[in-house]
């Protein structure tokens, strides 16, 4: 509870602020709410699914299916720097934000490597494409 | 797409985010709001993001691609399925709907291929929101990437969620995660969705 109070406090104070002049969207982190994984769970409680035969929808057999890591996913991910990366500004990435952590994942990589794991300001996250 | 895991070898679908088979049949994930857009908007927004290399520091170029006109944005929440073509968005500028009971306002730019998803009944609202309505109806704004509320003409940044200025600045829109898909896989894995929009709707080249 002592941590939602202060961010209620951080937030009145920026919100006062803003009334001079319009903020840098920016500089409006602060004021985003807390990160909360219920919020996203509450809206999708339970995932639409129907049964399946996997041989029909997926169209083949299960000895027939990728060996393990065929598809290389990304079990321990490396990242760089704005600074350092070289990447083109109008390049696709998927990006996070989990409180405060943003991560943006080049999607001409994740077409290759399909699958990051990987946990994301304190989140475990799995990122595909 | 299916995955398997490592604990328990058992097998999830990608577009559901559920387990189907083995020792974790219906076991779900938790979908949480990702962003597909250009590098040089998300590094505006975060400069501090980290950016994924592969273990030689590389990542490889994806290039130009236009969106396709089968592009949806896929929302599943609250036992109900919409897809929302994104050249529809993207030519309606905002779009209030609603996906069963959740009110949803969604924004899309065919340039920059970006599309944002909030609801738009705020579930806390604070500051000057007293007398807001429990939903607001959204138009387009004169700035670019900003859109304002009919109920209280308070403008609202598209990529944050964030009111930037009036009545209700400093609230926050909740996102709603989506994901990008083809209609027609999205239909697949979505019998009962409804879709918004046509596959021919577009915005026309400047």
């Amino acid at each position: 509870m002592a941590t939602l109070a202060t961010a209620v406090v951080v937030v009145a104070s920026v919100a006062c602020d803003e009334r001079a002049s319009e903020p840098d969207v920016g500089d409006l982190t602060g004021i985003l709410e807390p990160f909360e994984i219920e919020a996203y769970q509450e809206l999708r409680p339970e995932p639409q699914t129907r049964s399946l035969d996997l041989r029909i929808d997926t169209g083949f057999d299960e000895r027939e299916k990728l060996p393990r890591d065929a598809i290389s996913p990304i079990y321990s991910p490396k990242y760089i720097s704005v600074g350092e990366s070289t990447l083109a500004d109008d390049e696709l990435v998927m990006g996070i934000d989990i409180n405060g952590e943003a991560r943006a994942m080049p999607v001409g990589l994740m077409r290759f490597r399909e699958m990051v794991n990987d946990v994301v300001g304190g989140v475990p996250i799995l990122a595909t494409w | 797409m299916t995955w398997w895991d490592w604990e328990t070898s058992s097998i999830w679908s990608q577009p559901w985010g559920a387990a189907i088979s083995g020792e974790l049949e219906g076991a779900t994930l938790v979908l949480l709001p990702v962003e597909v857009l250009r590098y040089g908007n998300w590094k505006k927004r975060h400069p501090e993001t980290l950016v994924l290399v592969d273990e030689r520091n590389a990542t490889f170029a994806y290039g130009h691609q236009p969106a396709a006109n089968t592009f949806v944005l896929g929302v599943d929440i609250g036992g109900e399925a919409v897809g929302y073509y994104f050249g529809s968005v993207a030519q309606a500028g905002v779009v209030n709907h609603a996906v069963g009971s959740h009110e949803i306002v969604a924004w899309a730019d065919w340039e920059s291929r970006e599309g944002h998803i909030f609801l738009r009944s705020p579930r806390k609202l604070r500051a000057g929101a007293a007398d807001a309505p429990n939903t607001l109806t959204f138009s387009a704004s004169e700035s670019d990437r900003r859109i304002e509320d009919d109920q209280t003409g308070s403008v609202w940044d598209v990529e944050t969620g964030v009111a930037v200025s009036g009545p209700l600045a400093g609230n926050v829109l909740q996102r709603v995660p989506f994901i990008s898909s083809f209609d027609w896989a999205w239909e697949d894995f979505y019998p009962s969705t409804e879709f918004f929009g046509h596959r021919e709707d577009r915005v026309p080249a400047s």
